[in-house]
């Protein structure tokens, strides 16, 4: 009896799936007597023991044999002094994709070297001729400065295509800016040439379709470095390869760098590459020059299959150029940053924005979507580069008038930070208010007659002009205002060693202004301490200007908190205004007003018997009416600072209480009617006065007025500068809701809104912990756990000072409790999860409508906590809980 | 030699031979231009996937809208094959080499890696004889080794290009390589 094949392979299947100690029973049976089907079976299942791993790595063995034996059968390359047509070849220059470049001599019709490229992938001949052919004519016409030229084409002797162009030899361009160190604006500059290469060829019909850059390479001319992009109309002709016509009417082969290739290049079955396959390439290629890094990383590309390469370049967004520079580790962001010539730190900054928006445009999936041709690619670089706004970029009106400050910072200088200043309406003191502006206006006026400064003012009125045409209100922006500030002011003050002494002083006295009005207190300090120098050291003292200049000393260092040294000013102003016959009553008197204003505050700080304090109040109730009988002499019965001085009268008045509290609610209405019809419903000055009254109504237990009043300050402060950048971040706020998942960019522009409205705020004021709390969110959603917790933590500790028992303070407790989560702090995490939860929980009513969402995401961060943790016990109660409050899951 | 399926469109056996034959060295050609774009862009630190070529040389024929395949099967079978031919002609050329025959030039150049690979010479033309014999006794077990083993398919890739079960495909896969290796043991 023979053994079967059948019957070997089903017992020895069967066997397999046996345990071991079953399966001498099971071949007993099925073999029977048959001893060779049983040797057979015997055999096999010796070998199917011994064979663990045998042919299962299928691929690994199988694939380093398959790429050497490839290596090896390829066929060998021609050799110097090999002749290929009329030219002889006479050094090898390079090996690329597709092919090994020469650099060959060319005898007739005309001596010359030329590059000749012979094609190495094995594509039909014939037809590359033939399509070499059709494109000849086209590619005669291109003559560009910045384009190659392709002189000849043809097909070598073992008949592999070859093509003849003029012989570059110049470096990648990417080797070049690196090895050059170009900066951004240069390394544009030389992009832009060879945008207006490929929009030469695009204008003559002729894509490209395989731009990168081993394609573009640069020589230097007369030390002007000329980029030459090379192989144009090469791939086209390249690219039907048929073996045969018949069979292959759909054959479209892959040629290119896939990581330079356009999404639809990708595609195989579409064969409508258009110029914007170009665009994306070029995209590619300005992403790499400007970061560093290509869009994916070839490593990882070159190790996907071309299914997933192509997936992965037509569907997945790329980081935008500044992120992937963000992301880079700290040796290679060192060494790109060293290639630009910048410091590191700089790097990302240098590429949000504008940049990532123009890269990103050309990158699109969708090519509509992307820059119409390369012209218009280029000219908005231009745009970038005169820093105007760029077609890609954000359509806001905030971006645009950041660009109109940076275009007329340029053009104008220091005059645009007056304009900002007056644009800015910051001052809550409606008093100090007006002093700032005086000294503002008078520089003004004194600034007309001197030549230097006249310039600046010019320049000012005419940006006030744009941006009235432009049709942004003055609210328009304190963020950017602020931003620009510092720089301007930074710039101007180099530029003061330039100017007369007179000038320079107007100079300190307008930016000493600027910086009160924006409340940068110290900077003003310094800007009166530097005006006061100069003018002290003038042989000519300029007494009344001196007086004026330390009034608007003391007024900064009172907003500092710093009232010893402001009562010195202030002494001193009136000191020396009182030892002059001919000063002006007016300053004087708001001399006077000023010292009353500081000793006030003043007593306020130091402890005083009830005796003491009573008598230093009625002293300078005394001061401030005499000033005020100057002011109404000099004034009449209206004027602004006649109001102004009223306020301080009335809170001064009421500081004494009792009786005179009535006296202070006549005081403080009469000076906020003279305010409102002098400037208007919505004045900070109206505010103030409002305020006052509200406080000194509060006293006297009216408290349906009081309310109406304080409805009425709030209403103000809302429309005025104190809410202008809260407006901007609740909309913020909004879209980072909106936007968890998606909204990267709507994050960023969240942390760069709230760094800069922390500016001009105390630093332990509750604003300044609301933005914190905001941002450690923002920072937890990010996952970036250690700035999560640094703000966090900024946030609770104000509110635990301030508002320990708020709705707040717990919610604060939660986010720095996440925070800690997100980096293994497991216990103190749970500590402060659970009780912010439960503090926002047991305050639940407190929450404003707008609010409530803060108990869902404490509660949900504590469930994640749990679920993480494995917790299930704590994680269904909680979301029974949830239940319960009726709190859906957030997403 | 294998003999691989011709064309379902075939009308002759005859014609169907020289169909499958010039098929073959398309594939063949294609995955050597593959195998060779890929190598210029990764240099050095090259690692080719096998399932990643054929793919990649299928679409290169036109996927399918290629008239010439009958479908993605006719075409594994044949990128299989070709594959089988690359690697075994290799080995055989370097064994050659190494045994100083043939007519080869030999530099150092060529000859440097030899002795690690030696044993993968060696095992790839053991493998091949012992394919060759499980070809003639059942060839459609050798195709499906064929298929995982060079061209590096999956079980159930296997099977659904051969119109087999999953089950069936790892049952004949189990026997195969016992098969083969005890064939490969005898030598």
């Amino acid at each position: 009896m023979s053994a079967r094949k059948h019957d070997i392979e089903r017992i020895f299947s069967e066997a397999i799936e046996l345990p071991e100690s079953e399966r001498v029973h099971f071949l007993d049976t099925e073999c029977g007597d048959n001893t060779e089907l049983r040797q057979r079976v015997d055999a096999l299942l010796q070998a199917h023991d011994k064979s663990d791993g045998f042919l299962e790595d299928t691929g690994q063995d199988a694939s380093f044999g398959l790429a050497d034996s490839l290596r090896d059968s390829l066929p060998s390359d021609e050799m110097p002094g090999d002749r290929i047509g009329r030219y002889k070849l006479l050094e090898r220059l390079g090996e690329g994709g597709w092919g090994v470049v020469w650099m060959a001599e060319q005898s007739e019709p005309i001596r010359r070297r030329v590059a000749l490229k012979v094609l190495k992938l094995g594509m039909d001949t014939k037809e590359f001729v033939a399509r070499f052919e059709s494109e000849r004519q086209a590619l005669a016409m291109m003559d560009h400065p910045n384009i190659a030229r392709v002189f000849d084409g043809g097909a070598t002797e073992l008949g592999r295509p070859y093509f003849v162009m003029e012989l570059v030899r110049g470096i990648r361009i990417s080797d070049y800016c690196d090895r050059e160190q170009l900066n951004t604006r240069d390394r544009l500059q030389l992009f832009i040439k060879v945008c207006q290469a490929v929009n030469h060829a695009h204008q003559k019909g002729i894509i490209h379709r395989d731009l990168k850059p081993s394609n573009i390479l640069v020589t230097v001319n007369d030390g002007e470095a000329v980029p030459k992009v090379i192989d144009f109309g090469i791939v086209k002709a390249a690219q039907l390869k048929l073996t045969d016509k018949t069979l292959f009417t759909h054959f479209h082969s892959f040629v290119g760098t896939p990581a330079y290739t356009s999404p639809e290049q990708m595609q195989m079955s579409s064969l409508d590459v258009d110029t914007r396959s170009d665009i994306y390439s070029l995209g590619v290629l300005l992403y790499e020059l400007l970061s560093g890094k290509q869009p994916f990383d070839p490593t990882k590309l070159s190790e996907l299959g071309i299914d997933a390469m192509r997936k992965l370049i037509s569907e997945q967004d790329p980081p935008r150029p500044s992120v992937q520079v963000n992301s880079l580790n700290q040796e290679d962001r060192t060494l790109f940053a060293g290639h630009r010539g910048m410091e590191p730190e700089k790097f990302p900054k240098e590429l949000k924005g504008d940049l990532d928006w123009i890269v990103m445009k050309c990158l699109e999936k969708n090519r509509s979507r992307r820059y119409e041709t390369v012209n218009a690619l280029a000219m908005d670089i231009e745009r970038y580069l005169h820093h105007e706004a760029v077609l890609a970029g954000h359509p806001s009106k905030l971006y645009k008038i950041k660009k109109l400050i940076d275009r007329n910072r340029v053009a104008f200088g220091i005059s645009v930070a007056l304009v900002l200043s007056l644009l800015i309406g910051t001052a809550t003191n409606a008093f100090l208010a007006i002093q700032a502006f005086r000294a503002e206006e008078h520089a003004q006026e004194e600034a007309q007659k001197t030549g230097e400064i006249s310039e600046f003012i010019k320049g000012m009125f005419s940006y006030v002009d744009s941006l009235v045409e432009l049709g942004q209100s003055q609210d328009a922006n304190t963020r950017i205002l602020k931003d620009t500030l510092k720089e301007t002011f930074d710039r101007a003050s180099m530029r003061i060693g330039d100017v007369s002494p007179d000038a320079e002083i107007e100079i300190y006295d307008i930016l000493g202004a600027m910086y009160f009005k924006i409340r940068e207190y110290a900077s003003a300090e310094k800007m009166f301490r530097q005006e006061l120098t100069k003018l002290r050291a003038n042989s000519e003292r300029d007494f009344p200007k001196l007086a004026r200049t330390m009034n608007h000393l003391c007024a900064a260092l009172a907003r500092q908190g710093k009232i010893e040294e402001a009562e010195l000013q202030i002494q001193e102003a009136l000191n020396i205004q009182q030892q002059q016959l001919n000063e002006d009553g007016q300053n004087v008197a708001r001399s006077m007003v000023n010292l009353s204003v500081i000793q006030v505050k003043k007593a306020g700080n130091v402890r005083l018997s009830d005796k003491a304090r009573e008598e230093q109040l009625l002293k300078e109730q005394e001061s401030i009416e005499a000033a005020l009988e100057i002011q109404r002499e000099g004034w009449g019965n209206e004027h602004e600072e006649i109001a102004a001085s009223l306020n301080e009268l009335g809170f001064i008045l009421a500081c004494q209480g009792g009786e005179k509290m009535a006296a202070a609610e006549v005081v403080i209405k009469e000076a906020l009617n003279m305010n409102k019809k002098l400037l208007g419903n919505e004045n900070p000055a109206v505010a103030s006065s409002l305020n006052l009254l509200t406080i000194v109504q509060v006293i006297q237990e009216k408290y349906v007025e009081a309310l109406d009043n304080y409805r009425a300050v709030q209403t103000i402060r809302q429309k005025l500068e104190e809410t202008k950048a809260r407006d901007v971040l609740s909309s913020y706020e909004v879209s980072v809701w909106e936007h968890q998942n998606t909204g990267a960019e709507s994050l960023e522009a969240l942390h760069d809104i709230v760094e800069f409205s922390l500016f001009g705020f105390e630093p332990d004021d509750l604003e300044v912990a609301r933005l914190k709390a905001i941002q450690a969110f923002t920072y937890i959603e990010e996952g970036q756990y250690k700035e999560a917790e640094e703000t966090a933590l900024l946030s609770l500790a104000i509110r635990e000072e301030k508002i320990p028992d708020h709705w707040s303070s717990f919610y604060a407790k939660s986010l720095l409790g996440g925070a800690l989560f997100g980096q293994g702090r497991n216990e103190e995490a749970d500590v402060l999860l659970t009780q912010g939860y439960e503090g926002v929980k047991a305050r639940r009513e407190q929450l404003e409508d707008f609010h409530k969402h803060r108990l869902n995401e404490a509660l949900y961060r504590l469930i994640y906590f749990h679920s993480a943790r494995g917790n299930a016990a704590k994680m269904d109660k909680l979301i029974q809980e949830a239940t319960s409050l009726g709190l859906e899951s957030p997403r | 030699m294998v003999e691989y399926t011709s064309p379902k469109n075939s009308t002759s056996p005859k014609s169907g031979q020289q169909d499958a034959e010039r098929l073959l060295t398309l594939v063949y050609d294609e995955l050597r231009k593959v195998a060779y774009s890929k190598m210029s862009l990764e240099r050095s630190d090259l690692t080719l996937q096998p399932t990643a070529l054929v793919h990649e040389a299928w679409i290169r024929l036109g996927g399918d809208n290629q008239p010439a395949w009958a479908n993605r099967a006719h075409f594994f079978s044949a990128a299989a094959e070709a594959m089988r031919r690359i690697l075994i002609e290799r080995a055989r050329r370097r064994q050659a080499m190494r045994h100083g025959g043939g007519q080869q030039r030999v530099d150092s150049e060529e000859l440097e890696g030899l002795p690690e690979s030696m044993n993968d010479d060696k095992h790839v033309i053991d493998l091949n004889d012992a394919l060759t014999k499980l070809d003639l006794e059942d060839p459609r077990k050798a195709e499906l080794v064929k298929l995982r083993y060079f061209v590096g398919l999956t079980i159930e890739e296997t099977a659904k290009t051969m119109e087999i079960s999953a089950p069936t495909a790892k049952r004949w896969w189990a026997y195969s390589r016992s098969w083969l290796f005890e064939k490969m043991a005898e030598q």
